[in-house]
């Protein structure tokens, strides 16, 4: 239908392509040929200064499937990238709110991700864009293009905190392009639950921050929300039907709600970033909070032996709010919302309670990027919560076979 | 002129140029030859007394150069214009300088009796009738210069009883009369100017023309290029634009495609070297964003995909980029299918927007718009459009040209230079006027509205039937103008540093190192000066481009050359 150029003199050196299994890491890659609304890094791939940016990669793939996965950042640079390159016709501006990224490569929209920073730590928030590309999809003549940008459509109003112009300021740390072997597509069965940090580190999840190297479990939804991704093949079993997730919410204690987000962390047994002075400032500075401290720890708060018996403590209150999620269920005071990024049509969600978690279901069929966020209807939750917020955070990631239902997740985890 | 290098810089330039241009010119003679100076960047009027001094080895004459400013070039384009600086130039070149915008200031205010010109010391006579121009010629002028210096597309509503209006056409008829007391009385050998539009160029073009004397239209890229119109040569067109179009193109038909064979891999370096926007023409932009890197048409089509997504065009349909030029630059110099180029691209947008949904429209602003209109032009049309589906409206400095290269399949403008390099690459462009190149072969030319029309229509209906609206023969010329332009017609001299040395100190020095340090016969400037002048060639040549055996000993002798 369209023009055919001719791009081609007799002059055109032979372009350089990035060998399988490859990563690409640095913007002086010769592989990196095309760039459009990136700026070229030299210790990383580099940085997309517009709302919507592209890079495009040669692949010497020969026909293969392929996995694409890549590490994204928002850090404090992003941030200031935000201001200084957004026009400023744009409002609100939120430099610092979560990023709502979407990742179009070979014309479909493939993945998205959610980042956001802890608003204490300040350290840098991380995700990984991952897809699978047919062997017909990445012609060997052709490109791989990564497309990044923000959803077009209208989002909820949980999501009003989110940047506009998301991409912009984005590092992308690294891109590493791996052939699927054959088997990968059938599927292995033992994988099929992950712990939520594991869910995430495969693309599958995306909750704002991907977890520290080591962490296992369950992650914290800061926004409320996370992301769905189609889930990587080689993740997936052939029979599962459907894709069960598992959240749980306890009530923030009284200290939670008021502490500073370090000691939150140092609470729960996590690192706290910049190192113990830090928490000793910030301890004095919580003086007055001790005693209601002390009241719910139930210990003096002599600081040496303070982590360990916070952290038993933590263990009780955990068990804490099992009930929490029934009882606002029951009072229908939860609300749950999924909309899917590339239709922009919301979703209705097939959503229980049980052991006191929300298990939600989807069908794997339908995963196409899909935001979810939880929450609760503030004036029917308001007599159940009082004025403690509720901490949401993903346990866990199923799949399900058809007609099987979501089961506690004791017996699930045995199954393997 | 504008001096951007430091006093101490250009005076030891003027000495040096002082002792260079003395000693290789012949003596004054009775001859004349008019140069202009009006523009500020002294590489402009650097190339005018370069070429008018090679003339003086020719022919023993005298240089009258004409400078000076006003308020509305002032308020329009100028930063920091300075005749002191024009003065001493002319005295290195051995010219002379007469100030016509200060002469017309005087006599438009003065009372009675006329301030006289003394050029060389001789009284010039008045002619009687003042000035001979045609009225119509006189009044095109003045539109073009009023919507040049106040910035804007077109005439205003009721500009008849506007004051400024009048104020412009006053002052055009005075310009008019003053070059046509210079042309009359000094009968000169030749006049060499940088531009040939406006009132106080267009003007002493069209007195030059009415009275026999060629014009040498220098042009401000490269190294040393200029056009040169000789009136006995003429094909009877009414512009010079127009005459030096047809001129060029049977040039180039006749002796470049002759020869196709041998500039074969000269045209395909040029080519080569243009996607990565090497030696690229002065007023395109440079970056990173002006490269191509796309090599084939599957990664285009990759890339489109997303493309058309961003723009929320419909991936079926063809892509058609129309290039709004400055709407303000240079109105009517050439020939042009519409009354203007914002009739043209009111026209070509409200065309768009009927045709439906056949093809998705991108609408490309000039990126130095804001130079050239102050009435927000583009911006009005694209709020006015806004709500027509598969149509766009954007600076084109926000459309790389990978994005650019990646969608577009028809390419529209009236004499923009996308039309030159588009083609090379084999994508066809559609030209509502014309240009340089435009009687080369390259592009699709609408004469009238009519015909514009149907034949965006049928291009577009092509585009649908799968049809190639380009052929091979089009992209081989296509290529071949770009060599042309870019290497055979600019001349390589020691005395014309290339445009993109800039005009500051630097250039200076280069330039003074030249003529202190290298003998100067036989410099390309002089032989090329001499070959155009004595050939009455339409152009300055870098070599022989009529002689086989010049352009074979040229290019690398690599390739088996068959003629025929």
């Amino acid at each position: 239908m369209s023009t055919k150029p001719r791009f081609t003199t007799d002059f055109d050196l032979p372009v350089t392509a990035l060998e399988l299994p490859g990563m690409v890491v640095s913007g002086r890659d010769p592989a990196v040929r095309i760039v459009d609304g990136f700026a070229r890094g030299i210790g990383i791939v580099g940085r997309f200064t517009a709302s919507t940016g592209m890079l495009a990669v040669k692949v010497e793939a020969h026909g293969a499937a392929v996995r694409v996965e890549t590490l994204v950042r928002l850090d404090a640079k992003a941030i200031q990238w935000w201001g200084r390159k957004v026009p400023a016709d744009v409002q609100p501006r939120i430099p610092e709110g979560a990023r709502l990224l979407l990742l179009h490569s070979q014309g479909a929209l493939r993945a998205a991700a959610l980042l956001s920073r802890r608003k204490w730590t300040r350290g840098p928030a991380r995700a990984w864009l991952s897809f699978d590309l047919a062997g017909d999809e990445l012609p060997d003549d052709g490109l791989l293009v990564f497309n990044l940008e923000e959803p077009v459509l209208d989002l909820p109003s949980w999501a009003d905190g989110f940047s506009r112009h998301a991409s912009v300021g984005i590092a992308v740390m690294r891109m590493q392009i791996t052939p699927l072997a054959p088997q990968a597509t059938a599927g292995r069965r033992s994988l099929s639950v992950l712990d939520a940090a594991s869910s995430e580190r495969s693309g599958m999840l995306s909750t704002g921050d991907l977890p520290a190297i080591d962490a296992t479990g369950t992650r914290p939804l800061p926004t409320g929300a996370f992301l769905l991704n189609p889930p990587p093949c080689g993740l997936r079993p052939q029979e599962a039907s459907s894709l069960v997730v598992q959240v749980e919410a306890h009530r923030a204690t009284r200290i939670q709600s008021t502490l500073p987000y370090p000691l939150v962390r140092l609470l729960e047994g996590g690192p706290v970033g910049r190192g113990r002075r830090r928490v000793r400032r910030l301890g004095k500075r919580l003086r007055p909070l001790r005693a209601a401290a002390a009241r719910e720890v139930r210990t003096e708060l002599k600081m040496p032996k303070v982590p360990a018996a916070i952290e038993k403590k933590i263990r009780t209150w955990r068990s804490e709010p099992k009930g929490i999620i029934a009882r606002l269920g029951k009072a229908e005071a939860l609300s749950v919302e999924a909309v899917w990024l590339d239709s922009g049509m919301s979703m209705p969600v097939d959503y229980d309670f049980v052991g006191g978690r929300l298990v939600l279901r989807f069908a794997v069929a339908h995963i196409g990027p899909i935001l979810v966020h939880v929450g609760v209807i503030a004036d029917r939750a308001a007599p159940l919560l009082g004025n403690r917020p509720l901490n949401w955070q993903v346990r866990e990631v199923r799949f399900a076979e058809a007609g099987k239902t979501g089961q506690p997740a004791g017996e699930v985890q045995g199954s393997p | 002129v504008r001096l951007l290098a430091s006093p101490t810089e250009y005076g030891e330039y003027l000495a040096a140029a002082e002792t260079y241009w003395r000693t290789n010119t012949l003596p004054v003679g009775p001859a004349w030859i008019i140069v202009e100076a009006l523009h500020q960047d002294i590489r402009v009027t650097l190339r005018n007394l370069t070429v008018a001094n090679s003339l003086r080895r020719l022919m023993s004459a005298r240089v009258l150069v004409v400078t000076g400013t006003d308020n509305d070039w002032f308020e329009a384009m100028w930063t920091r214009f300075d005749v002191n600086h024009v003065r001493r130039l002319c005295q290195a070149f051995g010219a002379e300088m007469l100030d016509v915008h200060e002469l017309v200031d005087s006599r438009l205010n003065a009372d009675g009796q006329q301030p006289a010109i003394f050029v060389g010391g001789v009284l010039l006579d008045e002619p009687p009738a003042g000035t001979s121009i045609d009225r119509a010629v006189l009044d095109a002028n003045v539109e073009a210069t009023f919507c040049r210096v106040k910035r804007m597309p077109r005439l205003p509503e009721g500009f008849a009883n506007d004051p400024e209006h009048a104020r412009v056409h006053r002052r055009s008829e005075e310009f008019s009369k003053v070059y046509e007391q210079l042309i009359v009385g000094l009968k000169p050998i030749a006049l060499v100017t940088s531009h040939v539009d406006y009132n106080q160029w267009g003007l002493a073009v069209e007195s030059a023309i009415r009275h026999g004397t060629p014009v040498i239209h220098t042009q401000q890229t490269g190294s040393l290029k200029a056009y040169a119109f000789f009136p006995d040569k003429t094909v009877g067109l009414p512009t010079l634009r127009a005459e030096m179009t047809q001129q060029i193109g049977a040039y180039f038909n006749h002796h470049v495609w002759r020869n196709r064979k041998t500039l074969r891999r000269s045209a395909e370096l040029v080519a080569w070297r243009s996607k990565a926007n090497l030696g690229r023409p002065s007023w395109w932009r440079g970056g990173a964003a002006a490269s191509a890197e796309l090599t084939n048409a599957v990664e285009r089509e990759q890339m489109r995909l997303h493309i058309l997504h961003r723009f929320g065009f419909d991936p079926a349909a063809p892509v058609v980029v129309v290039f709004n030029h400055a709407v303000s630059d240079a109105l009517g110099t050439n020939y042009e299918s519409f009354a203007g180029l914002a009739e043209w691209f009111e026209q070509t947008v409200q065309f768009a927007s009927l045709s439906g949904t056949k093809a998705n429209w991108l609408m490309l602003d000039h990126p130095s718009q804001r130079l050239y209109d102050t009435t927000g032009f583009f911006e009005g049309l694209k709020a006015a459009y806004a709500d027509v589906p598969r149509m766009a409206f954007l600076p084109s400095q926000k459309v790389p040209k990978n994005i650019l290269w990646s969608i577009i399949d028809l390419g529209v403008t009236v004499r923009g230079s996308v039309s030159n390099e588009l083609p090379a690459y084999g994508i066809p462009v559609i030209q509502a006027g014309w240009s340089e190149w435009s009687a080369c072969g390259l592009s699709l030319l609408a004469e009238d509205p009519d015909s514009y029309r149907a034949l965006l229509t049928a291009s577009i209906e092509g585009l649908y039937r799968g049809e190639a609206l380009i052929t091979d023969e089009q992209i081989e010329r296509a290529r071949l103008w770009l060599w042309f332009y870019r290497c055979g017609t600019d001349v390589v001299s020691p005395l014309v540093p290339t445009w993109h040395d800039g005009d500051r100190g630097p250039m200076l020095r280069s330039l003074r190192i030249s003529m202190r340090a290298v003998e100067s016969d036989g410099d390309p400037a002089y032989t090329a000066v001499a070959r155009m002048w004595d050939r009455k060639e339409p152009f300055l040549t870098r070599f022989d481009l009529t002689s086989d055996d010049a352009v074979s000993h040229a290019v690398p002798r690599m390739h088996v050359i068959r003629t025929g």
